[in-house]
């Protein structure tokens, strides 16, 4: 047997489709490490937060892949589902930063003197696959 | 080895659609085409197998010597990018994935075509849509396909990074390539961004890639060619190793078609090569010239009695090209496989096949499904 077990999409759509897409609508406040947060809040960008780790993720948490029968939370991968008494935290201030710079439902930092278009110009004659 | 005629599922837009391969018909018809399919035997797919690992590490012993001997011109390799590529090489950066080209009939040994080993394309349809077909149609055979989750087990090693995606824009196959490994990067728990190629931002000030949020890019899968980056302007910030990029630098060595003579030099009559050369002399009238560095079949001639029979165009060649016996495909009612073999994580994971009624695989040659049982 040579061919995989199962096969699923998550991301479907446009190149932006799925965690990165843009958003519409109000944004979610400042993440901060003074902010609450219940288990699974979704921030587009950020991810999802595992309360028991006072972080966020890519995935739910103890999201199930039937392929490999494992959970994801915080960050790894276990044969059981993540058992806590913990369903509200606050993150790291570390993690809080770090989720904020990554979050895509709002307007980024103002402008810093950063060039673009520096890479892509020899696709416009070739093609880039092969 | 048999090619069947089917009939195509009635949905079959839709379906793979659906699945990401939203450019499964060209200008000129069909590019994904399931009113034919190929069956192999547990046996050719094992050949297939065992080639395809076997030239992986040819090319990587090949790519050795080329670092050993200094033959960085034999490649074309701009001097700019040799520090990278030593560096690169020395820390063993992270590969994903490739793509070999093999003629086979079945009988005799598979041979070598080209590897794809920078920027290689048509995996949606091997990974995904051909899996799907399989399970519709026939779901007590087996496919050469388990692309999927070795790739999510490749990713697994990144956990706690954020890992970027790149393409170009506009082209909704490198999109969707693109797209599909960010999908199995985020099923494997890692973090995921995208960014279009010529989106990706230089920040003087801090030294760094950032993207269109000026969340710093510190690993970047581009689907992108080597060559091209380090031609272009940004091409200067990457000596400083300001970003890790998957495939990563080295990978220049292996999928540059100037490999294949030195392949060939190195292991004279191996049974998974073709003789290949820089210069046609030894080969005579009948051989089959390629660019070092082109893609999807372009600029490829087929020359006969010293005069090209076939011919591709394109827009590449500048950095010369080498000769290859010329090698028949093998015919089925006038259609000519090509037997895509994948490698991801340095193993081999899975085929795909393209065919045309033409000598030379191209842009337009259309990917048939496959099964063994």
């Amino acid at each position: 047997m040579k061919r995989s077990r199962s096969v699923q999409r998550l991301l479907i759509g446009g190149f932006t489709a799925g965690l990165a897409a843009a958003a519409a609508g109000a944004a979610e406040p400042r993440i901060t490490a003074d902010q609450l947060y219940t288990n699974d809040t979704f921030i587009r960008g950020a991810g999802h937060y595992h309360a028991p780790f006072r972080a966020f993720f890519p995935l739910p948490y103890n999201h199930y892949d039937p392929q490999r029968q494992l959970y994801f939370y915080g960050g790894q991968w276990g044969p059981a589902p993540h058992r806590s008494i913990v369903n509200i935290s606050a993150p790291s201030a570390e993690v809080a930063r770090l989720a904020e710079l990554a979050r895509t439902d709002r307007a980024g930092p103002i402008a810093a003197p950063v060039a673009r278009s520096g890479f892509g110009s020899t696709s416009r004659s070739h093609y880039s696959g092969s | 080895m048999q090619r069947h005629c089917c009939l195509p599922r009635p949905a079959w837009r839709s379906q793979v659609e659906s699945l990401g391969l939203t450019y499964h018909t060209h200008d000129e018809g069909p590019y994904w085409d399931e009113s034919a399919c190929y069956e192999f035997t547990t046996a050719e797919i094992d050949t297939l197998e065992r080639a395809a690992r076997e030239l992986h590490y040819l090319c990587i012993e090949a790519a050795e010597q080329v670092i050993a001997r200094d033959w960085w011109d034999r490649l074309a390799i701009p001097p700019a990018a040799v520090p990278a590529i030593l560096r690169s090489w020395e820390r063993d950066d992270f590969s994903l994935y490739g793509r070999f080209d093999l003629a086979f009939d079945g009988s005799s040994p598979p041979k070598l075509l080209e590897y794809n080993a920078d920027t290689p394309t048509a995996l949606v349809e091997a990974a995904v849509a051909q899996w799907f077909w399989l399970q519709e149609t026939r779901p007590g055979a087996d496919q050469f396909n388990s692309i999927h989750e070795r790739l999510i087990e490749a990713w697994r090693r990144w956990a706690g990074a954020t890992i970027h995606f790149s393409s170009v824009r506009d082209n909704p196959e490198d999109e969707q390539t693109v797209l599909y490994l960010r999908d199995t990067c985020t099923q494997a728990g890692v973090a995921t961004r995208a960014v279009f190629i010529d989106d990706l931002g230089w920040d003087a000030a801090r030294r760094r890639f950032v993207d269109l949020d000026l969340v710093p890019v510190t690993h970047c899968f581009k689907l992108y060619p080597w060559e091209w980056l380090w031609a272009e302007e940004f091409g200067v910030h990457l000596a400083a190793d300001a970003v890790q990029l998957i495939e990563p630098t080295w990978k220049m060595l292996l999928s540059n078609k100037g490999l294949l003579p030195i392949l060939w030099e190195l292991n004279p009559d191996h049974p998974n090569l073709l003789p290949t050369f820089e210069t046609a002399g030894p080969l005579a009238a009948r051989h089959v010239r390629k660019p070092k560095l082109s893609r999807e079949g372009a600029n490829v001639a087929w020359v006969e009695g010293g005069a090209a029979v076939e011919e591709t165009g394109g827009a590449y060649g500048r950095e010369g090209f080498v000769y290859q016996a010329a090698v028949e495909l093998p015919e089925f009612a006038g259609h000519r496989p090509v037997c895509g073999v994948w490698i991801v994580d340095h193993e081999p994971a899975g085929l795909g096949l393209r065919e045309d009624t033409r000598r030379i695989t191209g842009n337009l040659s259309r990917f048939v499904p496959h099964y063994f049982s």
